[in-house]
């Protein structure tokens, strides 16, 4: 016993929801946030998302590998060729910068402005609130969940970012600056561009290096002191990784899921990267001797595979003198460069997750 | 998890969209939904009431959007496919129809739309809602009723 306004409801909802054109409707992503080996054939459909030229949204998530994400840590704001960044202070800014717990006032903000368009070497300036960059941060950091649950909106500073005149000197920028109240520090990106860039490194993710003869990591055995001018002084010589570690290592890392390929690298082959990687700086390299490079293990992982889990496992084992995982050091880099936010491994990426 | 939303994509875009009246927010609505649930699927064992904790998930989302909408145009306001602006896409009787729906309270225009285009019981309907389902059944009553005055009807 229908009513005439039940039939009339009825007709006009059917309608109402017709309208959804289903040609156009986009497909779900599946959140990177926990990753598991559930996640992984989702995380698949949505790279296929990503091939079919998806959204840029869709490949800030769900880019698999270390290449994307280098892509996607540029922020929309540097797209111009940002070449310098003024940080500004935040409350939260480490002690060791010049903010002493205070955020950058009104009127500091005001005169950092002022100073960079009178300066004749700038020729342009944008600012970057905390919320525009607490915006990026969140696109570029979506797969990250630990960091986005670290991060805090006022944790992020404000910052100017600059391009300078094709003839223009950094150093008088920098210059220009000094003494003004509210600046937690200028980064220039020329600086940070010398950064060495291996080109096959990108796809490794994951290298574990040995301990060699003399190493003065606590994880060799080694013991190492500040000395008076910074420098580590090694007080006790750690032993080298043996033969037999070697292989139990290798044996490990075979067995572990998700490892695709594995590849040692030794001190002579590892010289020659280190040669290549750091061509430009000949002091360096003339410097270093074939004997000073560590061993170490190159571990490719399958496609978005989470390798944290294993990072932890191999730190534990002896003769692994350190672990590196790629995707922790690009995060780490992005952060510093785009948010001027320098934070340890262990808030970036923690372990067993 | 994944495969009721997979299932029920289209639906869950129709269920947001009669509720938010334009399909891009209704998509988005429902791929927020879905990034949040995804997050506790694990708990989630029961077929029939993750359908429910589903749909409820995608309510929760309209009615962010609803009322952010009533205090700021955050986006571009896209006009609601039941609007004068997009009259090719629904006859005007029908429209008439979608327009008192929309001035109802929120309680009777989510409840009306689960019976009446997704045919739902009392109890599916109380679960997605949250509320008891004698709560749902007088919701319903009122909101027909009210639907009835607003146009013109004497049922």
């Amino acid at each position: 016993m229908n009513s005439p306004v039940e039939d009339r409801l009825r007709e006009a909802l059917v309608e109402a929801g017709a309208t959804v054109d289903i040609g156009t409707l986009r497909p779900l992503r599946v959140p990177e946030r926990r990753r598991s080996r559930v996640d992984f054939r989702l995380v698949t459909v949505a790279v296929a998302v990503v091939l079919a030229g998806a959204a840029t949204a869709v490949v800030l998530r769900a880019g698999p590998g270390a290449e994307d994400r280098a892509v996607a840590a540029d922020p929309p704001a540097q797209s111009g060729g940002t070449e310098m960044t003024v940080f500004l202070c935040t409350k939260s800014a480490p002690k060791e910068s010049p903010c002493q717990g205070r955020a950058a006032s009104r009127e500091q903000v005001r005169t950092i402005e002022r100073a960079l368009h009178q300066s004749q070497q700038v020729a342009s300036v944008l600012f970057v609130d905390q919320a525009t960059a607490y915006e990026n941060f969140k696109k570029i950091f979506a797969h990250n969940t630990s960091l986005m649950e670290e991060i805090k909106v006022t944790d992020l500073p404000a910052s100017f970012r600059l391009k300078t005149r094709h003839d223009g000197d950094r150093r008088q920028v920098k210059e220009s600056l000094r003494g003004l109240g509210g600046i937690q520090h200028v980064a220039d990106q020329a600086e940070s561009d010398v950064r060495p860039q291996t080109e096959a490194g990108r796809s490794w993710q994951i290298s574990v290096f040995l301990c060699s003869k003399g190493a003065s990591l606590p994880s060799c055995g080694g013991e190492s002191v500040t000395g008076k001018n910074g420098e580590p002084v090694v007080t006790k010589e750690g032993k080298g990784a043996t033969v037999a570690q070697k292989m139990a290592i290798q044996k490990l890392i075979e067995s572990m899921p998700g490892v695709e390929e594995v590849l040692f690298e030794d001190q002579a082959s590892a010289f020659k990267n280190f040669q290549k990687a750091f061509k430009d700086n000949e002091a360096l390299v003339k410097a270093t001797k074939v004997e000073d490079m560590p061993e170490r293990f190159r571990i490719r992982l399958t496609a978005a595979f989470d390798g944290q889990g294993l990072v932890s496992e191999l730190k534990r084992q002896p003769g692994v003198a350190q672990v590196l995982y790629q995707p922790c050091m690009d995060d780490r880099s992005a952060l510093a460069d785009n948010f001027g936010l320098l934070l340890p491994d262990s808030k970036v990426c923690p372990a067993g997750k | 998890m994944a495969s009721i939303f997979a299932e029920h994509h289209v639906g869950l875009v129709r269920l947001a969209l009669i509720m938010v009246g334009d399909q891009a927010t209704a998509e988005d609505v429902v791929q927020e939904a879905f990034a949040r649930t995804h997050a506790g699927r694990a708990r989630l064992r029961d077929g029939d009431k993750a359908l429910a904790y589903v749909r409820s998930a995608v309510l929760n989302g309209c009615r962010s959007v609803l009322r952010r909408r009533a205090t700021v145009f955050r986006r571009p306001y896209e006009p609601p496919v039941w609007s004068a602006e997009s009259a090719a896409l629904m006859g005007e009787e029908r429209r008439e129809v979608m327009l008192a729906l929309r001035r109802l309270p929120r309680r009777q225009r989510e409840a009306l739309t689960l019976r009446y285009y997704f045919d739902l019981p009392d109890q599916e309907i109380a679960e997605t809602m949250g509320i008891s389902a004698s709560t749902a059944r007088s919701t319903i009553a009122r909101g027909l009723a009210a639907l009835g005055r607003a146009l013109g009807e004497d049922s």
